[in-house]
């Protein structure tokens, strides 16, 4: 029997959309989609591999109970009334506030709904965070408060016939490569490319201007180029009158970022900021592509105001062929934010502290909820190695590998009374657990994912849940053991979640059927919004928001002469469970390394290319294979993540900004010893 | 020898007569809005006719799938495997001639020297049934130049040739002149205007269309004419989405890797090709080609050059599915063209999807 | 309907360090009739290890009574696992396949082997061939190089080698012990030493890539004639019969086509620089 399903891919937050092959009940393979208005039949080696971790034989599949040490395979009846039975212990000892709930940018709107639903109305806490905390957070908070509003602010197919794109800490052709497929088109239509990033990564050798600053001088760059671009008199004066506030305030800081005086921070010539700062501000249609690369920093969301400041003093936001692209990590984590999967907001960012809000919620769902903002991820570790959190409900997270500082997060989860992880494979974090519930993945369940440009898409059950249960149903069903009956199925939930969410209210599955909806999606009927702030902020005016230099939390010096960075690739996806699991991408990378300068390994004595060193920072060492060339200039290096048997992250700094809590992975002090 | 004949009606009754015979009917099939791809319609019936361009995938995905079960491992101790083979009866409808084509070049590579029982065991189980072109598909595709279409030469069990009453129709082996006798009933004889209108498709096909010099473009390719730039160009383009390979009628690089299960498992084949810098690497690390440049230049070489010296044509069939699928723009009809300088009508850009496709060395 | 794919069982008889990262493991094919032992020198087989899959490994030994070896040097996932394998345990093979060196070719001539590392390996069924018909060969003269002393494989073998007349085993290791008393480093050191008639020698050689192509550079200077050089060459490989097209190099498969090139031949495919 075949059946070709349409579904959205699982990786990153592109969305591409594809069928899955499916043969007697055997995913053979992925058929692109033509008609998918996001991958137009584009897709990268991930997304072209994406069934082969579905049936792994590695696959978890049935509920596992940690017993002495050991996990026992148990059945669902047994592990659900025990997860239920510890979680009611330790609410009425502790408090609901002793809970916490990670919700997952790799599962469904509606799971990620539920989840913050159960942590809201059934355990009464606004514990509830996900990994966006880690990536994303300071393009929302930052967004935010420029426009008024924390997604992408225009769509994928504008990039096409942009004159000039500012790609800057993203790397579209490995990370979101079916966007760098646009940012290529565009190139090939005459766009001139501007690239700013510490490493020369391909759409670097295609660049009109690549400048290679230093991890975590940012700031000063983005800065000295609207200096220069306001002295040349180069910005937009009518637009910043009409449309945005704040303008002396932001000149009273920005005056003094000289291109000349920001060279020794950035590394990066004076010459090269005004010739892009030329380019940017004259093209007639400008973007900013960005992502990780300006967000995981201390002064993350500082990043993200100063590429907003840009953008509005040139008047490239707020109408099309334009706008700031903030190129989303993972399929969903648009969508977790989006499902208020986050510590102050809930659905549509909605914040608890609106009491109308919140008494919206009460009255739908008939429970009295909690009104205190809940801790973030990064403060929900901390807690736990307080012993204030006593228990933490994780789906679909790998922190042990994915959050900075590895041991902090050890210590974190080992001082924990309980811990529950639902997950698809036994990763890292799940080898923690007192209890691990096995999760659906993509293939097995229907929903909606969220993309980059804030479009809902559908994704579509291939395969019965291998485990027997897909993440809603694990949810609905502890749930319903504490008395509080949740609907799991995915278009009833969805139905419930645009009821109460008013920039979603068109969204239901019908009208997603074709080719899915961008929000704000206002009213039944709404066509969706391709392009925000057009003739309006979300917020009013665009606000200028001065920012200033900070040098990343940890600066080099003799011990630690090197910036260590860290990033993803084109053939892994995050911790590598999925990816690792599939024979070719293995076989390209199945190894971490680290990046090095020609002249540094020379001056260190690492003799040729695939040589073994130590890289070592004040929290962990990690002996890796050096990858010599002049990808990153003297003084940086760069590894990816992916590997969890060699993992980056003992090294990284959980140094946090203070706004969002994302950790600084960009930018560390290390030193490389030869072996 | 004058052409048969057979009407729409008749034909939807051939259909149901022959999806009798067949475990699994391999049409055509509108999927999501206008996604075309062949899926089995034996049950549901909504297997096309007739057609607009070409499916998404191509028939190899039937013969030699993405992945596939070589070997039940029964056990890992005492390596014990077992053959899976698949018995399944295939009759693939609606085929393209470019892609009958391509299972032709196909079958002599799988049964050159040794014979590949998986591929085999498939193809002898299927029946192919060509729908020749009308028109030349509005997707890029250029078989025109690479002598490919409208009208499948062979490797075709049965060719249906559209006409404006209904379709012509041709034999082309044992098994489909059997088919012919089973249901006699439903065929005519084909009249003298039928085949003037089939010429005059022809003609209105080829026209200004001139077909490709295999020999001249493989000794340019073979003499290393080909300026270095546009390898440059290339190898910069690639990102290793392994498209093209997957999606490619005439691609046949494979892998096989074992997926355990405690003391048994499966063997898989799966899809696999040159882009890949991991496609060559030694146990030791040495990779004989290096550069990414070469890795892509190999896929152009092995189909614009290798192959025309040892089939005597090239195996890119010019279907175009590797065009509308490459994420770095890469155009193979436009490098054949820049190369052998080729004046030919070029589709203009409003016909293809996505239309961004220029290209630095056209 | 026979499966070229199918693997076959073979029980392991004997197992020999040869040094730390280097085994020979005796096969014993179940199916004695098996036609994987009417290899000749030269050709290879493929060997299975379910779970960690397949590879090509070249015979070891000339063919004798229903056994041949393989030597097997631990440097991936595979050859890892191998490495682990006891006495007694089975696993899978099939063969023989690819080209033979020229043994008719050969008969009367003097020889010179060139082995680097593990690349003695493919030439010792030949050259035990060679040894076992002595009478039929002129002068023969093995230069074998390693890494190290301890690097050397088959060192009781090559004792008995140098016992035979007319014949010069030459050693050297880029990283000499105390105790080393033999020439360092290079195989191609050690040319000038070689005392062969330059018209009527076949030379063969099999090595890594780099040693390869630097030790026939030499070898043509010393005035051997092109035509008479031999190299096995190694490609990764996932069946062995020329479909899955790692192995290809310009339309030649090293599976079907080699391992075994004239260096005429390999000129054509461009692997000679």
């Amino acid at each position: 029997m075949i059946k070709r399903v349409l579904t959205t891919c699982p990786y990153c937050g592109v969305g591409c959309g594809f069928y899955l092959d499916v043969r007697d009940n055997r995913i053979v393979g992925v058929i692109p989609s033509r008609s998918n208005s996001v991958s137009k039949g584009y897709l990268c080696v991930k997304g072209w591999h994406a069934h082969e971790p579905v049936q792994h034989p590695d696959r978890l599949k049935s509920p596992l109970i940690k017993e002495h040490g050991k996990f026992k395979a148990v059945s669902w009846n047994i592990a659900l009334d025990y997860v239920a039975r510890r979680l009611k212990e330790i609410k009425e000892k502790y408090g609901p506030d002793s809970l916490a709930v990670c919700a997952s940018a790799r599962c469904t709107n509606e799971e990620n709904f539920l989840m913050m639903k159960f942590a809201r109305a059934v355990l009464e806490t606004n514990n509830v965070d996900h990994c966006a905390r880690t990536c994303h957070a300071a393009t929302v908070s930052g967004l935010n408060q420029s426009f008024g509003s924390g997604a992408s602010t225009n769509s994928y197919d504008e990039l096409t016939q942009m004159d000039c794109i500012l790609i800057i800490g993203s790397n579209p052709t490995e990370a979101h490569p079916i966007v760098g497929w646009r940012v290529r088109s565009a190139i090939d239509n005459g766009a001139k490319l501007i690239v700013c990033d510490p490493r020369r990564i391909l759409t670097a050798e295609s660049a009109y201007i690549y400048i290679q600053q230093y991890p975590g001088s940012d700031i000063a760059l983005i800065n000295a180029m609207i200096n220069f671009i306001v002295n040349e008199g180069l910005h937009d004066k009518q637009f910043i009158k009409q449309r945005t506030e704040g303008f002396d305030e932001l000149w009273q800081v920005v005056k003094d970022y000289t291109p000349e005086s920001i060279e020794d921070i950035t590394g990066v010539k004076s010459s090269q900021i005004k010739q892009a700062a030329t380019l940017y501000a004259k093209s007639k249609k400008s973007c900013i592509m960005y992502s990780l690369g300006m967000t995981e920093h201390t002064v993350g969301t500082d990043n993200v105001i100063a590429m907003a400041n840009l953008s509005l003093v040139c008047a490239h936001v707020g109408k099309e062929f334009s706008g700031l692209y903030p190129m989303r990590g993972q399929n969903n984590v648009q969508g977790a934010c989006d499902m208020g999967a986050l510590p102050n907001v809930y659905s549509g960012y909605q914040p608890i502290s609106d009491e109308e809000v919140r008494k919206k919620f009460e009255t739908a769902w008939k429970v009295k909820l909690p009104s205190q903002v809940g801790l973030t991820l990064t403060d929900m570790m901390a807690k736990a190695i307080e012993g204030s959190l006593k228990c933490f409900y994780i789906i679909g997270e790998d922190q042990v590998r994915t959050d900075p500082d590895t041991h902090m997060i050890e210590r974190a989860l080992d001082n924990l009374e309980f811990l529950i992880i639902q997950e698809i494979f036994l990763s890292e974090t799940a080898k923690k657990a007192d209890v691990i519930l096995p999760g659906a993945s993509f293939a097995e369940k229907d929903g909606t994912f969220t993309n980059a440009e804030r479009r809902f898409q559908r994704v579509r059950r291939a395969i019965e849940p291998i485990s027997g249960k897909t993440d809603g149903d694990i949810i609905a069903e502890i749930s319903k053991r504490f008395g509080f009956v949740m609907e799991s199925e995915p278009k009833k939930v969805c139905d419930e979640m645009a009821s109460l969410t008013p920039i979603y209210t068109g969204v239901n599955f019908d009208r997603l059927e074709e080719n899915g909806l961008q929000w704000p999606v206002p009213e039944k009927d709404h066509p969706g919004t391709p392009v925000v702030h057009l003739g309006k902020f979300k917020r009013g005016l665009g606000k200028f928001i001065p920012v200033k230099h900070r040098p990343p939390a940890e600066v080099t010096d003799r011990d630690y002469p090197f910036i260590l960075s860290t990033g993803r690739m084109l053939f892994h996806y995050n911790t590598g469970t999925m990816t690792r699991r599939v024979a070719n991408l293995l076989r390209e990378y199945p190894h971490n390394f680290v990046e090095i300068n020609t002249a540094d390994a020379k001056r260190l004595g690492i003799k040729a290319q695939g040589s073994r060193v130590k890289v070592k920072t004040r929290r962990g060492e990690l002996t890796v294979v050096a990858e010599v060339s002049d990808k990153v200039k003297k003084g940086v290096l760069w590894m990816p993540f992916h590997f969890s048997d060699e993992p980056t992250n003992v090294l990284t700094n959980s140094a946090f900004d203070p706004v969002c809590k994302t950790g600084e992975y960009k930018a560390c002090a290390a030193r490389v010893e030869r072996i | 020898m004058r052409l048969l004949f057979i009407a729409k009606e008749d034909l939807k009754i051939l259909i149901k007569n022959l999806k009798r015979d067949c475990d699994e009917f391999i049409s055509p099939k509108k999927e999501h809005l206008d996604d075309i791809i062949f899926t089995d319609t034996k049950i549901d019936g909504n297997e096309l006719l007739d057609y607009e361009g070409n499916s998404v995938i191509s028939p190899r995905a039937f013969l030699l799938p993405q992945t596939e079960e070589l070997f039940k491992i029964e056990s890992v101790k005492t390596c014990e495997f077992v053959s899976i083979i698949d018995k399944k009866k295939r009759i693939f409808f609606g085929v393209r001639p470019c892609d009958i084509k391509a299972i032709g070049l196909m079958n002599k590579f799988f049964f050159d020297e040794f014979i590949d029982l998986f591929y085999r065991e498939r193809l002898n189980q299927s029946i192919f049934i060509v729908l020749a072109c009308g028109r030349r598909c509005a997707t890029g595709s250029f078989c025109h130049l690479m002598d490919t279409g409208p009208i499948a030469r062979d490797s075709f069990d049965l060719q249906l040739i559209p006409i404006s009453r209904g379709y012509l129709v041709e034999t082309g082996s044992k098994k489909g002149r059997q088919i012919l006798k089973n249901n006699i009933r439903l065929f005519a004889k084909g009249t003298t205007n039928d085949e003037k209108e089939m010429k005059d498709i022809l003609r209105q096909f080829r026209k200004k269309a001139k077909q490709i010099d295999f020999r001249r473009l493989a000794k340019i390719i073979e003499n290393n004419e080909v300026s270095e730039s546009i390898w440059l160009d290339i190898g910069l383009r690639c990102v290793v989405c392994s498209g093209c390979v997957s999606l490619c009628p005439t691609c046949s690089c494979f892998s096989v890797v074992d997926r355990l299960n405690g003391d048994t498992g499966i063997r898989l084949r799966y899809c696999d090709g040159c882009p890949y810098a991991g496609f060559t690497r030694m146990a030791g690390g040495n990779i004989p080609e290096p550069q990414h440049k070469d890795h892509i230049r190999r896929f152009f070489e092995h189909k614009l050059n290798i192959d025309v010296k040892r089939y005597g044509v090239s195996s890119c069939v010019g279907c175009a599915r590797c065009i509308q699928t490459c994420p770095g723009n890469i155009n193979i009809h436009d490098f054949i063209r820049k190369i052998t300088n080729h004046k030919s009508q070029i589709p203009n850009k409003s016909q293809i999807p996505n239309s961004n496709i220029s290209n630095k060395y056209v | 309907m026979y499966n070229e794919y199918l693997p076959i069982k073979a029980v392991i008889e004997k197992i020999v360090d040869e040094s730390p990262d280097v085994k020979t493991f005796t096969l014993r094919p179940l199916d004695k009739n098996n036609c994987i032992l009417k290899y000749k020198p030269g050709q290879f087989m493929m060997l299975s290890l379910a779970g960690f899959g397949e590879a090509p490994f070249t015979f070891a030994s000339a063919p004798r009574d229903g056994v041949f070896e393989i030597s097997v040097r631990k440097v991936g996932s595979l050859t890892g696992a191998i490495h682990k394998l006891k006495e007694n345990d089975i696993v899978g093979i099939r063969g023989p396949y690819g080209n033979t060196f020229p043994i008719d070719k050969i008969k009367g001539k003097d020889l010179l082997f060139v082995g680097g590392g593990c690349g003695m390996a493919p030439l010792r069924p030949l050259i035990q061939h060679v040894f076992k018909n002595r009478k039929n060969y002129g002068r023969i003269e093995i230069v074998y190089g390693c890494r190290s002393p301890k690097d050397i494989s088959y060192k009781d073998e090559i004792k008995t080698w140098q016992a035979n007349s007319n014949t010069k085993v030459h050693l050297t290791v880029d990283e000499p012990d105390e105790d080393w008393t033999g020439a360092c480093g290079v195989v191609c050191i050690l040319f000038d030493k070689i005392n062969l008639a330059l018209n009527k020698t076949y030379v063969f050689l099999c090595g890594p890539g780099i040693m390869i192509k630097s030790a026939i550079k030499d070898i043509l200077k010393l005035g051997f004639k092109e035509n008479n050089i031999y190299a096995s060459l190694e490609r990764y490989m996932k069946c062995g019969i020329g479909k899955c097209g790692h192995c290809y190099i310009k339309g030649k498969y090293v599976c079907l086509d080699g391992p075994n090139f004239s260096y005429t031949k390999m000129r054509e495919l461009g692997i000679d620089s």
